[in-house]
């Protein structure tokens, strides 16, 4: 095979597993499945950055995403139920007009990805990015980076405080 | 070959997934798994218009900001999960109703 | 170093000014167990009369964009910098007076109110899509962590989940919105928008996905600004928030929210320089009237509503 129709097969397989594993997260009734399904999502999410040549997004998907969030929507799982208590039924409630509403909203949105004609400018090579990404953040991206970390101090500061019990 | 418009389509797909899980689930982790389907959605159209038709950075350093606000929010959406679970001992949204709206 | 921003620094003296209070806040707190409470509010409080005094006199310094074009520095963004600290201030002087904060500990919502003031003071002179996300997102956050402060009360911790639940919602779109608006127009700065918009860029095809693009971001200044459809939060949320975290959050998000949306529609997807054929199917959506008739459905809805509720804090909303 050539190499073009091996990255359209791989492509096509990360692809599903995105939006099959996604379908899982939000369809299965039990929560765990729900909470395995996303690392799926999140992995397939990974592997298409990969294909558009975003390696140190990957890595950060990877990091933060499979390694940070989920673990912490994990432990949201698992403290907020009794450990035994194995089968984590999960409700759903107006299943049907979200249902529509999904349908909709995938309508639009694929007719207007269809029809629109984006900016082309041309495609960024597939160079290796860390280098260019660090050089931004100290230069046009200085700002919203500093802003960043005082973003972060914010939210460490409420989140410790919102779950610290109470002092006798 | 594969363009642009397949990586948008999945997006599109999986914005309108986590659109359903967050208007459907009763459990506030379910929700919350809806808005990091959403987010995701979010960040892959930005990285690719980076690589197809921007072609600059200006994309993807944009998605490593939404990874470290949605690293932030899901935190502290937790913690509140948390302290609510420990004074209702549900995350159901149903349970929330003391307040009517 | 580039000396460039050296120089934007001057005219950024407020946001350095709240950042450092904010620092000196947590490690004073951190550090003087015995005083804290007196010494977390003093900082708290000079930092917000020094930003505002450092505020006053960029009102007369001309228009300028800072740090890469990421904030503007203009008489609009001067004056609502000017009117939210001073909103700040007094919730401030409010919060040791409160019953049901001054039960709590102080020193963290200092902490947060400072981190809420200066999101809102980028937010309301950012110029860059991905400025105004990440301030709005600073200002929500803080918000929500400040409905839920009184973390042993029920109605407190429900009124946030739920306020954190919309919101992530609500600014998720906005998110989805402006990765569209980004792949039609190419930029994240809004003076580039424009001109992408201005020359070409919403004709033919093109013209759903503005619309589509900007209605998702219209959500997350919707939510924010509490404007109908995106208003039902409120008296929730009012309801179960500590009272001056009420009296904040009903007027300083909202201003900081409605002078970003001004600034959005007006300097991000308006152009008087183009001509009228251009222009026409663009503004055959008519931003103006129909951001009128959504302000004019809120005040009704809101007066209507107002009638029926008992609450007094659900009146505010």
């Amino acid at each position: 095979m050539d190499p073009t129709t091996v990255a359209q097969v791989i492509f096509y397989f990360f692809a599903v597993l995105t939006v099959a594993s996604a379908a899982i997260v939000v369809f299965s009734s039990s929560l765990i499945y729900s909470a395995f399904a996303l690392l799926f999502t999140f992995f397939g999410v990974a592997a298409l950055y990969v294909f558009l040549g975003a390696d140190f997004l990957a890595a950060t998907q990877l990091v933060i995403y499979v390694g940070g969030i989920l673990i912490l929507l994990l432990f949201g799982v698992m403290l907020t139920h009794k450990l035994y208590d194995l089968d984590l039924k999960t409700e759903t409630f107006q299943f049907f007009p979200g249902f529509l509403v999904m349908a909709a909203v995938l309508l639009t949105l694929t007719g207007v990805i269809s029809k629109t004609q984006w900016v082309s400018r041309g495609e960024r090579p597939l160079n290796p990015t860390t280098i260019a990404i660090g050089l931004l953040f100290m230069r046009e991206y200085i700002l919203p980076f500093e802003v960043a970390s005082v973003f972060l101090l914010v939210a460490l500061i409420g989140a410790a405080m919102i779950v610290r019990r109470r002092r006798s | 070959m594969i363009g642009l418009n397949h990586y948008l389509f999945v997006s599109a797909a999986l914005f309108s997934l986590g659109v359903m899980g967050v208007l459907t689930r009763k459990n506030a982790v379910n929700v919350l798994m809806g808005i990091e389907l959403i987010l995701n959605s979010a960040n892959i159209n930005l990285v690719a218009f980076s690589r197809y038709s921007v072609a600059s950075l200006d994309g993807q350093i944009f998605a490593v900001f939404v990874i470290i606000i949605a690293a932030a929010e899901a935190a502290v959406a937790l913690a509140i999960v948390l302290s609510m679970y420990r004074i209702v001992k549900s995350v159901n949204l149903d349970q929330a109703d003391t307040l009517k709206g | 170093m580039n000396p460039e921003i050296l120089q934007d620094l001057e005219s950024f003296v407020p946001e350095i000014v709240l950042t450092v209070a904010l620092l000196l806040v947590v490690l004073a707190d951190i550090s003087l167990p015995k005083l804290r409470t007196r010494v977390t509010f003093l900082v708290t409080a000079v930092g917000l009369l020094a930003a505002l005094c450092f505020t006053v006199p960029l009102f007369g310094a001309g228009e300028k964009a800072l740090f890469y074009n990421m904030v503007a520095l203009d008489r609009m963004a001067v004056f609502f910098k000017g009117f939210l600290i001073l909103a700040s201030f007094l919730v401030l002087l409010a919060a040791p007076g409160s019953k049901e904060l001054s039960s709590t500990h102080l020193g963290e919502f200092y902490a947060l109110l400072l981190g809420v003031t200066l999101g809102m003071l980028l937010l309301a002179s950012s110029v860059d899509m991905l400025m105004l996300y990440l301030s709005l997102e600073m200002v929500s956050l803080t918000s929500y962590i400040m409905v839920g402060y009184l973390r042993h009360d029920r109605q407190s911790n429900e009124a946030s989940l739920k306020y954190i639940l919309f919101g992530a919602v609500s600014t998720g779109s906005m998110l989805y919105g402006i990765t569209l608006l980004f792949g039609l127009t190419g930029s994240t700065k809004m003076p580039a928008i424009r001109e992408a918009l201005a020359s070409g860029g919403a004709s033919g095809g093109n013209g759903m996905a503005l619309l589509v693009a900007t209605a998702l971001i219209l959500a997350g200044f919707g939510f924010k600004t509490a404007a109908v459809p995106f208003h039902f939060w409120c008296p929730d949320v009012y309801t179960g928030a500590p009272t001056p975290v009420t009296a904040f959050l009903s007027v300083a998000p909202k201003a900081a929210g409605f002078a970003t949306l001004i600034r959005f529609f007006f300097s991000g997807m308006s152009d008087t320089t183009t001509s009228a054929s251009q222009w026409s199917a663009f503004s055959a959506m008519n931003w103006t009237s129909l951001l009128i008739l959504i302000s004019i459905i809120t005040m009704t809805l809101g007066n209507i509503a107002a009638l029926r509720q008992d609450n007094l804090k659900r009146l505010l909303a």
